[in-house]
Protein backbone atom coordinates (compact mmCIF):
# COMPACT_ATOMS: atom_id res chain seq x y z
CA UNK A 1 0.00 0.00 0.00
CA UNK A 2 1.41 3.40 -0.93
CA UNK A 3 2.17 5.89 1.79
CA UNK A 4 -0.30 8.47 0.48
CA UNK A 5 -3.58 8.81 -1.35
CA UNK A 6 -5.14 12.10 -2.52
CA UNK A 7 -7.35 13.74 0.07
CA UNK A 8 -10.98 14.05 -1.00
CA UNK A 9 -13.14 16.89 0.22
CA UNK A 10 -16.64 15.42 -0.23
CA UNK A 11 -18.24 18.85 0.26
CA UNK A 12 -16.46 20.16 -2.84
CA UNK A 13 -16.78 17.00 -4.97
CA UNK A 14 -19.46 17.26 -7.69
CA UNK A 15 -19.33 13.51 -8.52
CA UNK A 16 -18.46 14.32 -12.15
CA UNK A 17 -15.99 11.46 -12.54
CA UNK A 18 -13.30 13.37 -14.48
CA UNK A 19 -10.79 11.85 -12.02
CA UNK A 20 -11.85 8.30 -12.95
CA UNK A 21 -11.13 8.86 -16.64
CA UNK A 22 -7.46 9.75 -15.99
CA UNK A 23 -6.82 7.25 -13.15
CA UNK A 24 -4.29 4.71 -14.50
CA UNK A 25 -4.91 1.95 -11.90
CA UNK A 26 -8.72 2.44 -12.02
CA UNK A 27 -8.90 2.83 -8.27
CA UNK A 28 -11.72 5.40 -7.98
CA UNK A 29 -15.29 4.24 -7.47
CA UNK A 30 -18.33 6.43 -8.08
CA UNK A 31 -21.62 5.67 -6.36
CA UNK A 32 -24.94 7.51 -6.41
CA UNK A 33 -23.89 9.90 -3.68
CA UNK A 34 -20.21 9.41 -2.99
CA UNK A 35 -16.76 8.86 -4.44
CA UNK A 36 -14.29 6.36 -3.03
CA UNK A 37 -10.56 6.01 -3.61
CA UNK A 38 -9.32 2.45 -3.13
CA UNK A 39 -6.20 3.21 -1.10
CA UNK A 40 -4.57 -0.20 -1.67
CA UNK A 41 -4.52 0.33 -5.45
CA UNK A 42 -3.64 4.05 -5.61
CA UNK A 43 -0.17 4.86 -6.96
CA UNK A 44 -0.43 8.54 -5.92
CA UNK A 45 0.26 9.75 -9.48
CA UNK A 46 -1.79 12.88 -8.67
CA UNK A 47 -3.51 13.03 -12.08
CA UNK A 48 -6.91 13.11 -10.38
CA UNK A 49 -5.78 16.11 -8.33
CA UNK A 50 -4.73 17.97 -11.49
CA UNK A 51 -7.90 17.26 -13.51
CA UNK A 52 -10.48 17.84 -10.74
CA UNK A 53 -12.58 20.84 -11.89
CA UNK A 54 -13.84 21.48 -8.36
CA UNK A 55 -10.45 21.35 -6.60
CA UNK A 56 -11.99 18.67 -4.41
CA UNK A 57 -8.89 16.48 -4.44
CA UNK A 58 -5.80 17.73 -2.69
CA UNK A 59 -2.29 16.55 -2.09
CA UNK A 60 -1.89 14.57 1.05
CA UNK A 61 0.33 16.43 3.47
CA UNK A 62 0.61 13.51 5.88
CA UNK A 63 2.92 10.55 5.52
CA UNK B 1 -47.07 -6.64 -2.78
CA UNK B 2 -45.03 -3.73 -3.98
CA UNK B 3 -46.25 -2.28 -7.26
CA UNK B 4 -42.80 -0.75 -7.73
CA UNK B 5 -41.14 -3.41 -9.84
CA UNK B 6 -37.62 -4.56 -9.08
CA UNK B 7 -35.41 -5.73 -11.92
CA UNK B 8 -35.76 -9.20 -13.44
CA UNK B 9 -33.06 -11.86 -13.12
CA UNK B 10 -32.03 -11.81 -16.76
CA UNK B 11 -32.11 -9.71 -19.93
CA UNK B 12 -30.75 -9.89 -23.46
CA UNK B 13 -29.11 -6.47 -23.16
CA UNK B 14 -28.20 -4.29 -20.21
CA UNK B 15 -27.39 -0.68 -21.07
CA UNK B 16 -25.36 1.07 -18.38
CA UNK B 17 -26.00 4.81 -18.23
CA UNK B 18 -29.17 6.69 -19.26
CA UNK B 19 -27.64 9.68 -21.03
CA UNK B 20 -28.41 10.33 -24.71
CA UNK B 21 -26.11 7.48 -25.89
CA UNK B 22 -27.46 4.88 -23.48
CA UNK B 23 -31.15 5.74 -23.91
CA UNK B 24 -30.76 5.69 -27.69
CA UNK B 25 -28.96 2.33 -27.56
CA UNK B 26 -31.69 0.92 -25.31
CA UNK B 27 -34.40 2.25 -27.60
CA UNK B 28 -33.02 0.65 -30.76
CA UNK B 29 -32.09 -2.64 -29.08
CA UNK B 30 -35.65 -2.87 -27.69
CA UNK B 31 -37.14 -1.89 -31.02
CA UNK B 32 -35.16 -4.78 -32.55
CA UNK B 33 -36.94 -7.19 -30.21
CA UNK B 34 -34.43 -7.52 -27.34
CA UNK B 35 -35.36 -7.65 -23.69
CA UNK B 36 -33.53 -4.55 -22.46
CA UNK B 37 -32.72 -3.08 -19.06
CA UNK B 38 -31.41 0.50 -18.94
CA UNK B 39 -29.72 1.29 -15.62
CA UNK B 40 -28.86 4.76 -14.33
CA UNK B 41 -26.64 5.33 -11.31
CA UNK B 42 -28.36 8.57 -10.34
CA UNK B 43 -31.83 9.05 -8.93
CA UNK B 44 -32.91 11.26 -11.81
CA UNK B 45 -32.29 10.97 -15.52
CA UNK B 46 -30.89 14.20 -16.99
CA UNK B 47 -29.94 15.74 -13.64
CA UNK B 48 -27.53 17.33 -12.96
CA UNK B 49 -26.89 18.77 -16.41
CA UNK B 50 -23.18 18.08 -17.02
CA UNK B 51 -23.17 19.77 -20.40
CA UNK B 52 -23.20 23.05 -22.31
CA UNK B 53 -26.35 21.77 -24.07
CA UNK B 54 -25.53 22.90 -27.62
CA UNK B 55 -26.40 20.67 -30.60
CA UNK B 56 -26.49 21.05 -34.34
CA UNK B 57 -30.07 21.08 -35.64
CA UNK B 58 -30.18 18.75 -38.71
CA UNK B 59 -28.75 15.51 -37.22
CA UNK B 60 -31.18 15.63 -34.30
CA UNK B 61 -34.08 14.90 -36.67
CA UNK B 62 -32.86 11.33 -37.13
CA UNK B 63 -33.78 10.64 -33.51
CA UNK B 64 -36.47 12.96 -32.25
CA UNK B 65 -38.85 15.67 -33.42
CA UNK B 66 -37.81 18.98 -31.96
CA UNK B 67 -40.20 20.11 -29.27
CA UNK B 68 -40.30 23.43 -27.38
CA UNK B 69 -40.21 21.56 -24.06
CA UNK B 70 -36.53 20.74 -24.53
CA UNK B 71 -35.37 23.47 -26.91
CA UNK B 72 -34.51 26.62 -25.06
CA UNK B 73 -32.99 28.64 -27.86
CA UNK B 74 -32.11 28.53 -31.53
CA UNK B 75 -28.75 29.86 -32.67
CA UNK B 76 -27.81 30.78 -36.21
CA UNK B 77 -24.62 32.77 -35.59
CA UNK B 78 -21.50 32.25 -33.55
CA UNK B 79 -18.78 34.63 -32.41
CA UNK B 80 -15.16 33.64 -31.90
CA UNK B 81 -13.22 35.98 -29.61
CA UNK B 82 -9.46 36.28 -30.03
CA UNK B 83 -7.34 36.84 -26.89
CA UNK B 84 -7.44 40.63 -27.49
CA UNK B 85 -11.27 40.41 -27.50
CA UNK B 86 -11.67 41.06 -31.23
CA UNK B 87 -14.77 39.16 -32.32
CA UNK B 88 -15.16 37.19 -35.53
CA UNK B 89 -18.82 36.63 -36.41
CA UNK B 90 -19.50 33.45 -38.36
CA UNK B 91 -22.63 31.90 -39.80
CA UNK B 92 -22.22 28.13 -39.50
CA UNK B 93 -23.60 25.90 -42.25
CA UNK B 94 -26.11 24.43 -39.78
CA UNK B 95 -28.03 26.33 -37.16
CA UNK B 96 -28.03 24.94 -33.65
CA UNK B 97 -30.20 24.47 -30.61
CA UNK B 98 -29.55 25.08 -26.96
CA UNK B 99 -31.28 22.17 -25.26
CA UNK B 100 -32.77 21.72 -21.85
CA UNK B 101 -31.12 18.39 -21.11
CA UNK B 102 -33.22 17.80 -18.01
CA UNK B 103 -36.21 17.40 -20.33
CA UNK B 104 -34.33 16.08 -23.36
CA UNK B 105 -32.61 13.18 -21.57
CA UNK B 106 -35.82 12.14 -19.90
CA UNK B 107 -37.64 12.21 -23.23
CA UNK B 108 -34.98 9.95 -24.79
CA UNK B 109 -35.38 7.50 -21.89
CA UNK B 110 -39.14 7.63 -22.39
CA UNK B 111 -38.66 6.71 -26.06
CA UNK B 112 -36.63 3.69 -24.90
CA UNK B 113 -39.51 2.69 -22.60
CA UNK B 114 -42.08 3.19 -25.35
CA UNK B 115 -40.10 0.73 -27.46
CA UNK B 116 -40.12 -1.83 -24.66
CA UNK B 117 -37.02 -1.20 -22.54
CA UNK B 118 -37.14 -1.29 -18.75
CA UNK B 119 -35.46 1.47 -16.78
CA UNK B 120 -33.96 1.35 -13.28
CA UNK B 121 -32.68 4.53 -11.65
CA UNK B 122 -30.55 4.69 -8.48
CA UNK B 123 -28.99 1.58 -9.98
CA UNK B 124 -25.18 1.56 -10.19
CA UNK B 125 -23.30 -1.23 -11.95
CA UNK B 126 -20.45 -2.16 -9.59
CA UNK B 127 -18.92 -5.26 -11.17
CA UNK B 128 -19.21 -7.97 -13.82
CA UNK B 129 -18.48 -11.65 -14.06
CA UNK B 130 -18.31 -13.66 -17.27
CA UNK B 131 -19.99 -17.07 -16.96
CA UNK B 132 -18.98 -20.33 -18.67
CA UNK B 133 -22.20 -20.29 -20.70
CA UNK B 134 -21.08 -17.13 -22.50
CA UNK B 135 -23.34 -14.71 -20.62
CA UNK B 136 -22.42 -12.05 -18.06
CA UNK B 137 -23.54 -11.44 -14.50
CA UNK B 138 -23.72 -7.74 -13.66
CA UNK B 139 -23.59 -6.81 -10.01
CA UNK B 140 -25.68 -3.70 -9.34
CA UNK B 141 -26.38 -1.56 -6.33
CA UNK B 142 -30.08 -0.83 -6.75
CA UNK B 143 -31.59 1.60 -4.23
CA UNK B 144 -28.86 0.61 -1.80
CA UNK B 145 -29.22 -3.18 -2.14
CA UNK B 146 -26.76 -5.38 -3.99
CA UNK B 147 -28.23 -7.72 -6.58
CA UNK B 148 -27.07 -9.66 -9.65
CA UNK B 149 -28.64 -9.43 -13.10
CA UNK B 150 -27.67 -11.68 -15.98
CA UNK B 151 -27.39 -10.61 -19.62
CA UNK B 152 -25.86 -11.56 -22.94
CA UNK B 153 -24.72 -8.12 -24.06
CA UNK B 154 -23.69 -5.03 -22.14
CA UNK B 155 -23.78 -1.64 -23.83
CA UNK B 156 -21.58 0.60 -21.70
CA UNK B 157 -22.80 4.21 -21.92
CA UNK B 158 -21.39 5.16 -18.55
CA UNK B 159 -19.83 8.42 -19.60
CA UNK B 160 -16.39 9.94 -19.24
CA UNK B 161 -16.17 8.20 -15.85
CA UNK B 162 -16.65 4.78 -17.51
CA UNK B 163 -15.23 1.79 -15.70
CA UNK B 164 -17.20 -0.95 -17.44
CA UNK B 165 -14.75 -1.17 -20.36
CA UNK B 166 -11.86 -1.64 -17.96
CA UNK B 167 -13.66 -4.53 -16.27
CA UNK B 168 -13.62 -6.23 -19.68
CA UNK B 169 -9.94 -5.44 -20.26
CA UNK B 170 -10.55 -2.51 -22.66
CA UNK B 171 -8.08 0.32 -22.06
CA UNK B 172 -10.33 3.36 -21.69
CA UNK B 173 -8.00 5.46 -19.50
CA UNK B 174 -7.36 8.94 -20.93
CA UNK B 175 -4.21 11.04 -20.66
CA UNK B 176 -4.24 14.45 -19.00
CA UNK B 177 -3.41 15.95 -22.40
CA UNK B 178 -6.52 14.39 -23.95
CA UNK B 179 -8.89 15.09 -21.07
CA UNK B 180 -10.40 18.48 -20.38
CA UNK B 181 -11.49 19.50 -16.94
CA UNK B 182 -14.66 21.55 -17.37
CA UNK B 183 -16.69 23.85 -15.19
CA UNK B 184 -20.00 25.50 -16.07
CA UNK B 185 -22.11 28.13 -14.40
CA UNK B 186 -25.62 28.99 -15.43
CA UNK B 187 -25.67 32.79 -15.25
CA UNK B 188 -28.34 35.41 -15.42
CA UNK B 189 -27.27 38.81 -16.72
CA UNK B 190 -29.13 41.44 -18.79
CA UNK B 191 -26.24 41.81 -21.25
CA UNK B 192 -26.20 38.18 -22.34
CA UNK B 193 -26.96 38.31 -26.06
CA UNK B 194 -29.52 35.62 -26.89
CA UNK B 195 -28.54 35.55 -30.58
CA UNK B 196 -24.99 34.23 -30.40
CA UNK B 197 -23.02 31.29 -29.13
CA UNK B 198 -19.71 32.81 -28.07
CA UNK B 199 -16.31 31.13 -27.89
CA UNK B 200 -13.28 32.74 -26.22
CA UNK B 201 -9.70 31.66 -26.81
CA UNK B 202 -6.31 32.47 -25.34
CA UNK B 203 -3.82 31.40 -22.72
CA UNK B 204 -5.18 33.92 -20.21
CA UNK B 205 -8.79 32.89 -20.82
CA UNK B 206 -8.72 29.11 -21.24
CA UNK B 207 -5.30 27.46 -21.68
CA UNK B 208 -5.50 24.30 -23.81
CA UNK B 209 -9.20 24.73 -24.52
CA UNK B 210 -11.84 27.43 -24.73
CA UNK B 211 -14.46 29.27 -22.78
CA UNK B 212 -18.06 29.37 -23.99
CA UNK B 213 -21.22 31.41 -23.48
CA UNK B 214 -24.31 29.54 -24.73
CA UNK B 215 -27.46 31.64 -24.23
CA UNK B 216 -30.67 29.96 -23.11
CA UNK B 217 -32.83 32.64 -24.73
CA UNK B 218 -33.91 34.38 -21.56
CA UNK B 219 -30.74 36.39 -20.77
CA UNK B 220 -29.40 33.41 -18.93
CA UNK B 221 -26.51 31.40 -20.32
CA UNK B 222 -24.38 28.38 -19.73
CA UNK B 223 -20.96 29.96 -19.24
CA UNK B 224 -18.28 27.35 -19.07
CA UNK B 225 -14.64 26.55 -19.51
CA UNK B 226 -12.81 23.42 -20.60
CA UNK B 227 -9.03 23.15 -20.36
CA UNK B 228 -6.69 20.28 -21.15
CA UNK B 229 -5.51 18.56 -17.98
CA UNK B 230 -1.84 19.11 -18.79
CA UNK B 231 -2.46 22.88 -18.90
CA UNK B 232 -4.15 22.86 -15.51
CA UNK B 233 -1.30 22.01 -13.15
CA UNK B 234 -1.60 24.32 -10.16
CA UNK B 235 -4.37 26.33 -11.83
CA UNK B 236 -8.00 26.57 -10.87
CA UNK B 237 -10.87 26.56 -13.37
CA UNK B 238 -12.89 28.61 -10.89
CA UNK B 239 -10.30 31.40 -11.07
CA UNK B 240 -10.40 31.54 -14.89
CA UNK B 241 -14.18 31.47 -15.02
CA UNK B 242 -14.68 33.98 -12.21
CA UNK B 243 -12.17 36.39 -13.76
CA UNK B 244 -13.94 36.18 -17.14
CA UNK B 245 -17.39 36.73 -15.66
CA UNK B 246 -16.20 39.70 -13.63
CA UNK B 247 -14.76 41.24 -16.82
CA UNK B 248 -17.71 40.54 -19.16
CA UNK B 249 -20.77 40.08 -16.98
CA UNK B 250 -20.00 41.83 -13.71
CA UNK B 251 -22.70 41.38 -11.08
CA UNK B 252 -24.13 38.29 -12.82
CA UNK B 253 -26.10 35.92 -10.63
CA UNK B 254 -25.13 32.25 -10.62
CA UNK B 255 -28.08 29.86 -10.85
CA UNK B 256 -26.08 26.64 -10.88
CA UNK B 257 -22.55 25.27 -10.99
CA UNK B 258 -21.57 21.93 -12.50
CA UNK B 259 -18.23 20.21 -13.13
CA UNK B 260 -17.32 17.63 -15.74
CA UNK B 261 -14.62 15.87 -17.69
CA UNK B 262 -14.45 15.84 -21.50
CA UNK B 263 -12.41 13.25 -23.41
CA UNK B 264 -10.79 15.03 -26.38
CA UNK B 265 -9.17 12.34 -28.47
CA UNK B 266 -10.04 10.11 -31.42
CA UNK B 267 -12.35 7.16 -30.70
CA UNK B 268 -10.79 4.31 -28.70
CA UNK B 269 -9.11 1.70 -30.89
CA UNK B 270 -11.29 -1.03 -29.39
CA UNK B 271 -14.94 -0.22 -28.66
CA UNK B 272 -16.13 -3.83 -28.70
CA UNK B 273 -15.24 -7.01 -26.81
CA UNK B 274 -17.01 -10.31 -26.17
CA UNK B 275 -20.42 -9.37 -24.63
CA UNK B 276 -19.57 -5.66 -24.78
CA UNK B 277 -20.02 -2.50 -26.83
CA UNK B 278 -18.90 0.92 -25.58
CA UNK B 279 -20.80 4.02 -26.72
CA UNK B 280 -20.64 7.80 -26.25
CA UNK B 281 -18.18 9.47 -23.89
CA UNK B 282 -17.26 6.00 -22.56
CA UNK B 283 -15.96 5.11 -26.05
CA UNK B 284 -14.35 8.59 -26.32
CA UNK B 285 -16.67 9.51 -29.21
CA UNK B 286 -16.68 13.24 -28.45
CA UNK B 287 -15.58 15.60 -31.22
CA UNK B 288 -12.03 16.31 -29.97
CA UNK B 289 -11.98 19.79 -31.50
CA UNK B 290 -15.26 21.11 -30.13
CA UNK B 291 -15.97 18.79 -27.20
CA UNK B 292 -19.44 18.07 -28.64
CA UNK B 293 -20.76 14.65 -27.69
CA UNK B 294 -24.57 14.48 -27.62
CA UNK B 295 -25.35 13.67 -31.26
CA UNK B 296 -22.21 11.55 -31.64
CA UNK B 297 -23.27 9.43 -28.69
CA UNK B 298 -26.79 9.05 -30.07
CA UNK B 299 -25.49 7.95 -33.47
CA UNK B 300 -23.20 5.40 -31.79
CA UNK B 301 -26.04 4.28 -29.51
CA UNK B 302 -28.34 3.67 -32.45
CA UNK B 303 -25.76 1.61 -34.36
CA UNK B 304 -24.80 -0.36 -31.22
CA UNK B 305 -28.47 -0.97 -30.31
CA UNK B 306 -29.27 -2.31 -33.77
CA UNK B 307 -26.07 -4.40 -33.80
CA UNK B 308 -27.04 -5.87 -30.41
CA UNK B 309 -30.52 -6.84 -31.60
CA UNK B 310 -29.10 -8.51 -34.69
CA UNK B 311 -26.58 -10.44 -32.66
CA UNK B 312 -29.31 -11.61 -30.26
CA UNK B 313 -31.30 -12.85 -33.26
CA UNK B 314 -28.22 -14.77 -34.44
CA UNK B 315 -27.75 -16.15 -30.90
CA UNK B 316 -24.09 -15.12 -30.73
CA UNK B 317 -22.54 -12.20 -28.86
CA UNK B 318 -18.81 -12.50 -29.32
CA UNK B 319 -16.62 -9.58 -30.31
CA UNK B 320 -16.73 -10.68 -33.96
CA UNK B 321 -20.52 -10.46 -33.93
CA UNK B 322 -20.31 -6.73 -33.20
CA UNK B 323 -17.93 -5.71 -36.04
CA UNK B 324 -20.64 -3.76 -37.88
CA UNK B 325 -20.80 -1.26 -35.04
CA UNK B 326 -17.21 0.12 -35.13
CA UNK B 327 -17.21 -0.14 -38.93
CA UNK B 328 -20.32 1.98 -39.35
CA UNK B 329 -19.27 4.38 -36.60
CA UNK B 330 -15.95 5.08 -38.32
CA UNK B 331 -17.62 5.56 -41.67
CA UNK B 332 -20.17 8.02 -40.33
CA UNK B 333 -18.18 9.94 -37.69
CA UNK B 334 -15.05 8.29 -36.32
CA UNK B 335 -12.71 8.95 -39.23
CA UNK B 336 -13.62 12.66 -39.11
CA UNK B 337 -12.72 12.74 -35.44
CA UNK B 338 -9.21 11.64 -36.34
CA UNK B 339 -8.92 14.80 -38.45
CA UNK B 340 -10.47 16.96 -35.74
CA UNK B 341 -7.98 15.55 -33.26
CA UNK B 342 -5.05 16.67 -35.41
CA UNK B 343 -6.73 20.06 -35.81
CA UNK B 344 -7.09 20.41 -32.05
CA UNK B 345 -3.41 19.63 -31.57
CA UNK B 346 -2.47 22.38 -34.03
CA UNK B 347 -4.91 25.03 -32.83
CA UNK B 348 -3.89 24.57 -29.20
CA UNK B 349 -0.32 25.46 -30.22
CA UNK B 350 -1.31 28.86 -31.62
CA UNK B 351 0.11 31.72 -29.58
CA UNK B 352 -2.18 34.52 -28.43
CA UNK B 353 -0.44 36.83 -30.89
CA UNK B 354 -1.16 34.46 -33.81
CA UNK B 355 -4.80 34.13 -32.80
CA UNK B 356 -5.15 37.93 -32.71
CA UNK B 357 -3.63 38.23 -36.19
CA UNK B 358 -5.85 35.49 -37.58
CA UNK B 359 -8.96 37.25 -36.21
CA UNK B 360 -7.95 40.53 -37.86
CA UNK B 361 -7.29 38.86 -41.18
CA UNK B 362 -10.64 37.09 -41.17
CA UNK B 363 -12.48 40.26 -40.30
CA UNK B 364 -10.99 41.91 -43.37
CA UNK B 365 -12.82 39.35 -45.52
CA UNK B 366 -16.44 39.91 -46.61
CA UNK B 367 -18.86 38.21 -44.24
CA UNK B 368 -19.96 35.64 -46.80
CA UNK B 369 -16.42 34.30 -46.97
CA UNK B 370 -16.00 33.93 -43.23
CA UNK B 371 -16.32 30.22 -42.63
CA UNK B 372 -14.62 27.92 -40.15
CA UNK B 373 -12.68 26.48 -43.04
CA UNK B 374 -11.49 29.98 -43.92
CA UNK B 375 -10.35 30.48 -40.34
CA UNK B 376 -8.03 27.53 -40.66
CA UNK B 377 -6.90 28.40 -44.15
CA UNK B 378 -5.98 31.88 -42.95
CA UNK B 379 -4.10 30.40 -40.04
CA UNK B 380 -2.26 28.23 -42.49
CA UNK B 381 -1.22 31.11 -44.73
CA UNK B 382 -0.16 33.20 -41.74
CA UNK B 383 1.82 30.36 -40.26
CA UNK B 384 3.54 28.40 -42.99
CA UNK B 385 5.37 26.31 -40.42
CA UNK B 386 2.05 24.70 -39.51
CA UNK B 387 1.52 23.75 -43.14
CA UNK B 388 3.01 20.31 -42.70
CA UNK B 389 0.55 19.46 -39.96
CA UNK B 390 -2.49 21.12 -41.43
CA UNK B 391 -2.41 20.23 -45.10
CA UNK B 392 -3.88 16.76 -44.72
CA UNK B 393 -6.87 18.03 -42.80
CA UNK B 394 -8.85 19.19 -45.80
Amino acid sequence: MPAKVPQLNPEKCDLCGACISVCPPDCIELYERHLNIIAEECTYCKKCIIICPMDALEENGGC
Amino acid sequence: MLWRKTVDVSYDVIVIGAGPSGSTAARFAAEGGCKVLLVERKRDIGIPVRCAEGVSEPPLKEFIDSHPSFIRNRISEIRLFAPNDIAVVLTPVNSGYILDRRVFDRELARLAIVNGAEVATSCAAIGIKRLDNGTVDVKVLHRGSETTVNCKIIIAADGVESRVGRWFGVKTVTTLHNTEGALTYVLSHPEIDNRYCDFYFGTEVAPGGYLWVFPGGDHSASVGIGCAGDCLRGKSLHEFLDRFIQRKYGGAKILSEVAGGIPVQATLKEIIADNLMLVGDAARQVNPMTGAGIINGMIAGKIAGITASESIKMRSWKKDDFRDYPKEWHQRIGSNHEKYFKMKEVVNKFSDESLNQIAETINSLPESKRTLRKVFMTALIKHPLLLGELRHLF
